[in-house]
């Protein structure tokens, strides 16, 4: 990259030969004020406050917008520029409503510190007093368009960062106003409640309902922790007062995903609306839970596990834990099972995800030993072909899906494979909807077609269709899959045609066979034999990885092929909401301890429930879903009579007659660390 | 309010003979604005009455501060300019809740109310502005302790506030 040398306010300053004037100033610590402005986005120059005056130019120029040339004289700071920045505040403010006293962005807003930097103690100009509508209609967001500057940072967020595009302009002059879709309430429109929007607005015209009037950003404490829930491991910064979570806020605006969160990691974590357990409960012998003492249901516990004969092979007791807890304590809750317990039974609440990944693999055994599953999910930016199989991006993975999106608004083409409906619609460029249960058979079809053509076809050598694949042949997986013949041809025609082809499937919706025929396509459709496959597999929950990394979900599902001989389980359900199927299994045990931190299902049929700390409450290493391994502090503390799981596993196993390994959470961190230091995923 | 505010220094500064204050509608019964150094107002211009006095008190004074949002920008007395003059008047006189057979007044002796409030520099010239909702003690003590220098103030960025 050359270098380029200008003169500004009489300093020599160096910069990238292509930046703009406004990046060189920034690179050499030289301030220029923005609006419109904002790391990530394009810059439009609209709101004209970084003006700046450059030699041989008569009128001064927008700094944010004017690419920077070698030898340039640039002066940021004349008395000139202070009277044009004061004149446009004061134009601003003039224009619309602006009434900072009750305006919940007070104290944080970008146009108010401008005005109170360039001395704005009153306008010039006559004020409008036009009133503007309040957009109310959103879960989560309020739109005032009484404070709008018109600086588009929403609209540029949403379509360039998010690419959901659902915000715009309408109508000219004074009558501009942002708007969603063709003017639809937000509340009513495409907007997916990522709240990016909220974050970009440099004014009160997007608020969230949930921080109005919480707090300024400077009355709260910032925590930088990571989001738990989707695997992606969003950063974000927490904004606490007086133990509240007030407001989520993204991190990295220069980094791929642009910060951008998503409604579940930034409303949903904060609008939580379950009701908190703050005792243990024991159900007595109405059937009804009742409060009790933490040592009465500890003793509880130990007494209801002595009928149980608790052996080192001990095949009558289960455990079960969720992946969204920490890495320290899936451990903690390994060692608790095999050595308090005596129990090998154990596994995550996503088992059956991990399993259909695992005996993928296995079946590939010989045939490619090193399977190297290696794609970060931003590398869906550079594919020309995404194929999303059994996924549900949008609500499940919100982040990913903004590749996704925003790969096909730079022209590339999105193939869906999905029995139940089109889930990426209307981004999908081509949807097959094979009958639930022959994904493994349309995939493997699609494998045999392009196995004809291309990839050794650009060798210019043909080769013969694989053994295994031969069983596919078209009519026979047209017939059984309900797909027609012309279209499979045509997928796996455009597949052929395709550079980079980026695959992104849900385990937790498909089987083993499925995935092992999506291997298998991955691997045709990557070309050379050594190429690490382009494969992403969302994560059920934030620690997934960790959890199968740690070896902790079994080989076999539990509650169905156990159910006989299984008497009692512990189920570590954390912050989750348990589903139905794992419900019904535990229903008939004698014992079925939950560690819980919410009301849910489980209060209709455990026989304990011991209130634990939510995500926000404990300290722990997490693993993002490319590997990446995080670590969560403490935000918050938990509620009184809330107990953490190393207490409770501790006082647990002394009852049942031992003592862990792991005593002190320093201990558990660097096993931890130990532990998932070891490559790949399997 | 905020005046009060400004505790024991609006008592040293009375005490040392600094401030005299000749004219205040909430402290004394004085009706007519006098002569004066320096004229603070505050709230916006919303009726013609407030027209002249305004005017009044600018002929009668050498400086004139203008103290408060609705004085200097844009605060709660301007938000009636969000809808007509009618619609206010109908509003408060007519349309309230414990009101009935509400009409809304008018006469001779009564004075009119602008089609706008504006604030104090849009109908004369004011010499320093000192903005806030309320503005803080700090401010003001700022705008009275240049005053005293004999310097027209203008409030520095730090201690600018429209909250």
């Amino acid at each position: 990259m050359k270098k380029i040398t200008l003169t500004i306010d009489d300093k020599i300053c160096k910069g990238k030969e292509g930046s703009t004037i406004l990046e060189v100033c920034r690179a050499n610590d030289i301030y220029v004020p923005t609006l419109c402005h904002r790391e990530g986005l394009s810059n439009t120059g609209a709101c004209r406050m970084c003006l700046v005056e450059i030699e041989g130019i008569a009128s001064p120029q927008t700094a944010c917008s004017m690419v920077a040339s070698d030898g340039m004289k640039v002066k940021t700071n004349t008395e000139k520029l202070r009277d044009l920045r004061k004149i446009n505040l004061e134009l601003i403010l003039s224009e619309k409503p602006h009434f900072c006293m009750f305006c919940p962005k007070s104290g944080d807003c970008e146009l108010q510190s401008l005005s109170y930097e360039y001395g704005v103690d009153h306008s010039r100009f006559n004020y409008m007093f036009n009133k503007l509508p309040i957009d109310t209609s959103h879960p989560y967001l309020i739109v005032d368009h009484n404070h709008c500057i018109l600086c588009g940072r929403c609209i540029r967020t949403c379509q360039e960062i998010v690419g959901n595009c659902t915000l715009g302009f309408k109508e000219r002059g004074w009558e501009t106003t942002t708007c969603a879709d063709l003017d639809q309430p937000l509340g009513s429109s495409s907007c997916i409640s990522c709240g990016a929007c909220f974050q970009a607005c440099p004014t009160g015209t997007i608020s969230g309902k949930f921080s109005l009037f919480m707090g300024k950003k400077e009355d709260c404490e910032v925590k930088q922790a990571f989001c738990p829930l989707c695997g992606q491991g969003c950063e974000i910064n927490a904004f606490v007062r007086g133990n509240n979570l007030v407001r989520i806020e993204g991190v990295n605006l220069a980094a791929s995903d642009g910060g951008q969160l998503c409604s579940l990691g930034r409303f949903g974590l904060i609008a939580e609306t379950r009701s908190r357990l703050t005792a243990p409960l024991i159900r007595n012998s109405r059937g009804i839970l009742e409060e009790v003492s933490w040592d009465e249901a500890l003793d509880f516990i130990a007494e209801g596990l002595k009928p149980i004969k608790l052996k080192p092979n001990a095949r009558a007791v289960a455990g079960f834990i969720s992946s969204q807890s920490s890495s320290e304590e899936i451990l903690l809750f390994q060692e608790f099972m095999g050595k308090a317990i005596g129990s090998k039974l154990i596994d995550t609440l996503d088992g059956n995800a991990f399993r259909a990944i695992s005996e993928a693999i296995m079946a590939f055994g010989k045939k490619r030993p090193k399977l190297g599953i290696g794609c970060k999910p931003e590398e869906i930016l550079q594919a020309d072909r995404v194929v999303v199989v059994g996924a549900d991006p949008i609500h499940t993975h919100p982040v990913v899906a903004s590749f996704i999106r925003r790969a096909v608004l730079q022209g590339g083409k999105v193939l869906m494979i999905e029995a139940e409906k089109d889930f990426m619609s209307p981004w999908t460029g081509t949807y097959l909807k094979p009958k639930r249960g022959t994904e493994w058979l349309l995939m493997g079809g699609l494998a045999n077609l392009l196995s004809q053509k291309t990839t050794t076809g650009r060798k210019g050598k043909s080769q013969k269709i694989p053994r295994e694949l031969r069983d596919f042949s078209p009519n026979l997986v047209c017939k059984n899959t309900g797909v027609e013949t012309e279209d499979l041809a045509r997928c796996a025609k455009l597949l052929t045609e395709s550079q980079k082809v980026v695959f992104v499937c849900d385990p937790s919706r498909l089987n083993n066979k499925a995935i092992i025929s999506l291997l298998n396509l991955a691997l045709i459709a990557v070309g050379s034999p050594n190429a690490p496959l382009k494969v992403i597999f969302l994560p059920p929950q934030g620690n997934s990885l960790a959890a199968w990394k740690l070896k902790t979900s079994a080989a076999v599902d539990l509650t169905a092929a156990e159910q006989k001989r299984v008497k009692a389980a512990f189920v570590i359900q954390g912050d989750e909401n348990i589903d139905e199927v794992m419900l019904d299994s535990l229903k008939s045990m004698d014992l079925v301890v939950a560690h819980c931190s919410y009301h849910s299902t489980m209060d209709s049929v455990a026989h304990v429930i011991l209130p634990v700390p939510i995500w926000a409450e404990r300290k722990g290493t997490y693993s993002a879903l490319d590997g990446k391994m995080l670590k969560q502090p403490i935000i918050l503390c938990p509620p009184v009579g809330v107990k953490d799981n190393l207490w409770i596993m501790t006082e647990l196993s002394k009852r049942l007659g031992c003592e862990l390994k792991y005593q002190s959470p320093r201990i558990l961190a660097s096993e931890v660390k130990k532990k998932l230091k070891m490559e790949g995923l399997f | 309010m905020s005046l009060l505010d400004l505790d024991e220094t609006l008592r040293d500064l009375a005490l040392a003979g600094k401030i005299e204050i000749v004219f205040s509608p909430p402290l004394m019964d004085v009706k007519d604005p006098p002569a004066a150094d320096v004229f603070i107002v505050e709230g916006a211009v919303s009726s013609e009455e407030d027209v002249e006095v305004v005017k009044k008190v600018r002929e009668r004074c050498k400086i004139l501060v203008a103290v408060g949002d609705c004085a200097c920008l844009r605060g709660n007395l301007t938000m009636r300019n969000l809808y007509k003059k009618d619609e206010v008047l109908k509003c408060a006189y007519v349309e309230t809740d414990s009101t009935t057979k509400g009409k809304v007044p008018s006469g001779k002796e009564l004075p009119e109310l602008l089609e706008k409030a504006r604030p104090v520099d849009k109908i004369v010239k004011v010499d320093c502005f000192a903005p806030g909702c309320p503005p803080s003690p700090k401010v003001l003590k700022y705008v009275l302790t240049e005053l005293l220098n004999g310097v027209i103030p203008t409030v520095p960025p730090e201690l600018l506030h429209y909250d």
